[in-house]
């Protein structure tokens, strides 16, 4: 599964696009965590201190922010693109 | 400089007689209209709503905020109204940099210019002095020329130079004006109007002041609250950090793109595709950038000079490549090149435009070529750089094709025979969030007093999950309420005068504190709301006289009716109609009118 990293969050990765090795069907949960195993100084960034999903992280799926899906529990599906930004807006 | 004298050093100069005063404002004004953009309309509607846009008796209103100049941070800011050529609303634009300080510095507030003059002139402002001086010699000449002319004449040192290009000379109906830090009064013509009368620039000279306020030790810590609010890593403005700061405001350009609202092709399609990451401040950053500037008393330093490496435009270093006008340039007109939209935007600073309006002038053009609309020989492709480039220096002459551009998108469509593909409220070119994808900003688009624009109600923060909120970008329910807040919070804020992106950071609680302790009064986050939504009324009284009465709020047909296409919001369009009902019912409007009962219980009437 590729996910993309934006703004921030792709200096911080090191680069735009990785690969997870994540089946489809999995959900932004097994995602995110995966992502934190592999770069932990990620993990501030993703969860709140009991494990919720940050404010400082908008991970869309499909285009939709997972926020306003069902949050880490959301379903990847194959073929959805997967984009992880930090907070953005400007004007 | 004492802050709490903020409204009682307001000139008024007749471009026609010459004649000059300082004048304090009504007292009832300040209190009611705050500053800026409040205090601004309120002397354009002295004016008359039904002024030709274009002739001596409309207002060019250049006004401070009560923190303009100060040591608040983000203060570096002050507000131009009138009555717009391009829209006949009132319409009210801001410019960041140094200029509004260095007027408040000079001992002034505001300046309202009036008339015409017989020949082109430029005011010279120091030490509370006015003084209107010829500038035939300057006539003619692009912003980056005047600015360098002026800065021989005067010195460099503590000066600022605000000027029209040959745009505004020549009265294009999207005239800017630009100052030496290349920040602008960009939107709604402003530009024109100072055309008109024939009043080239405004030259300030003067050096830093410090503040007086009656409790230094409040004021000290009024702002540190602020600031501190600004630093936080949590948020987008925190320096060196957030995406504002880091990125500029081209941060944004991959997150529409992701979630399906960013207009292309004139908004026929609702994504640029992978082409979106080329123009996008992350590569810009990654391959342009060479400085990052501040204005004054800013932080966030979101200004990113560029300069092009390579190509017909190599060399050029100019002032950022912004995240509006690289959509108005770039996808919009299928143009994927981040180096021919930094020369466009260069141009447009210095002939002085406003590159969204020009933008969607160009992709009005584009379509119509595309379907056969447009005569031999003046068809313009999708994506022609060479082409925008040549162009846009002639819309700031009125030659060829650039006359008819030149009078903005949705004139040059009805001059087609095809109002419907301008895509433009009241007359004004909608900027680059597609309503389709983020309902909220339709609305704001639609109910906006200066036509359309995102920054009268920024609620893009709230449906991109910068702020906190439950706003769904593709829900319609409660964008009513959501779109009223921020256009009552921005329309103070506007006035006060900070930064638009103060808002990001701070909200009515900083605002209040540190107005309070500036005025030495008391004011709550509460009294931040009720001012924003008096000014909000007010602007609506002026129109409602312009002729804006009921069914003035819309979007172009293609919002509304053509599903988007794009992932993220694939099948959406517009729900206008039904926020249309949820707002009007809580800003207690009749269909757009304000009712009488209202402005009287604001304290308008």
């Amino acid at each position: 599964m590729e996910v993309a990293f934006y703004a921030t969050l792709e200096r911080l990765v090191g680069q735009r696009r990785v690969e997870l090795p994540l089946a489809p069907g999995a959900t932004v949960r097994d995602l995110t965590e995966a992502l934190a195993a592999t770069w932990p100084e990620l993990a501030e960034h993703l969860f709140e201190a009991q494990g919720e999903l940050s404010r400082r992280v908008n991970i869309f799926v499909a285009g939709r922010n997972v926020r306003w899906l069902k949050g880490l529990e959301t379903r990847v599906e194959e073929g959805d693109s997967v984009a992880i930004f930090p907070p953005v807006a400007g004007g | 400089m004492k802050l709490s004298d903020f409204g009682q050093s307001i000139a008024h100069i007749d471009l026609s007689t010459g004649n000059c005063r300082v004048e304090s404002a009504p007292q009832d004004w300040v209190e009611k209209f705050i500053g800026g953009r409040g205090l601004g309309v309120r002397y354009a509607l002295e004016a008359g709503p039904e002024v030709d846009p274009l002739g001596p008796e409309n207002r060019l209103c250049f006004m401070n905020g009560p923190l303009t100049g100060s040591e608040a941070s983000m203060s570096g800011r002050w507000a131009c109204v009138t009555k717009s050529p391009l829209t006949g609303t009132v319409t009210d634009s801001h410019q960041g940099g140094w200029s509004a300080c260095r007027l408040r510095w000079a001992g002034l507030d505001g300046l309202v210019f009036e008339g015409q003059a017989e020949n082109p002139v430029y005011a010279f402002i120091e030490d509370g002095e006015i003084s209107l001086r010829d500038a035939r010699e300057v006539w003619g000449q692009g912003v980056h020329a005047t600015v360098a002319f002026f800065r021989e004449r005067y010195g460099k040192k503590n000066l600022s130079v605000n000027a029209i290009g040959p745009a505004g000379e020549n009265q294009v109906l999207f005239a800017a004006q630009v100052n030496e830090d290349d920040r602008a009064f960009g939107r709604g013509g402003t530009g024109a109007v100072a055309g008109s009368k024939n009043l080239k620039a405004i030259v300030i000279r003067a050096g830093q002041k410090k503040s007086e306020v009656s409790d230094s030790k409040a004021w000290k810590e009024a702002r540190r609250q602020a600031l501190d609010t600004i630093r936080d890593e949590a948020n987008i403005t925190s320096p060196r950090k957030g995406g504002l700061s880091v990125y500029g405001t081209n941060v944004l350009m991959n997150v529409t793109n992701t979630i399906g609202a960013l207009g292309t092709r004139n908004s026929q399609l609702n994504s640029f595709g992978e082409r979106a990451e080329t123009i996008s401040g992350e590569w810009v950053e990654q391959n342009l950038l060479v400085n990052d500037p501040t204005c004054h008393a800013c932080p966030v330093a979101c200004k990113k000079e560029v300069e092009i490496k390579d190509g017909p435009w190599a060399g050029l270093r100019m002032e950022s490549v912004e995240y509006e006008p690289a959509w108005s340039l770039g996808s919009n007109c299928d143009n994927s090149n981040a180096a021919s939209i930094a020369k466009v935007i260069d141009q447009c600073n210095d002939q002085g435009m406003d590159p969204i309006e020009l933008g969607n002038a160009f992709s009005v053009w584009m379509e119509a070529s595309e379907k056969g609309w447009v005569d031999e020989g003046e068809e313009l492709a999708w994506g022609d750089e060479a082409a925008m480039v040549a162009l846009t220096d002639a819309v700031a002459a009125r030659e060829g094709v650039g006359a008819i551009l030149a009078d903005g998108p949705t004139r040059a469509a009805e001059s087609l025979g095809h109002p419907e593909i301008a895509m433009a409220v009241k007359g004004q070119a909608v900027p680059a969030y597609d309503p389709r994808g983020l309902k909220g900003m339709g609305l704001g688009y639609a109910t906006s007093n200066r036509g359309a624009c995102h920054l009268r109600a920024y609620v893009a923060a709230a449906e991109l999950g910068v702020v906190p909120s439950e706003a769904d970008p593709l829900a319609w329910e409660g964008k009513g309420e959501l779109v009223k807040t921020f256009q009552d919070l921005h329309a103070f804020s506007d006035s006060l005068d900070l930064c638009k992106f103060s808002a990001f950071a701070e909200g009515a609680e900083e605002y209040a504190r540190q107005f309070a302790v500036a005025m030495g009064k008391e004011f709550e986050a509460e009294d931040v709301m009720l001012a924003g939504e008096r000014i909000y009324n007010l602007e609506r009284y002026f129109n409602n006289l312009a002729g804006f009465g009921r069914g003035s709020d819309t979007l172009p047909a293609r919002f509304t009716e053509e599903p988007s296409t794009a992932a993220g919001s694939k099948g959406h369009v517009s729900e206008l109609d039904r926020m249309l009902v949820e707002y009007y019912a809580v800003r207690e409007w009749d269909e757009g009118v304000v009712p009488k009962v209202k402005l009287q219980a604001l304290g308008i009437l």
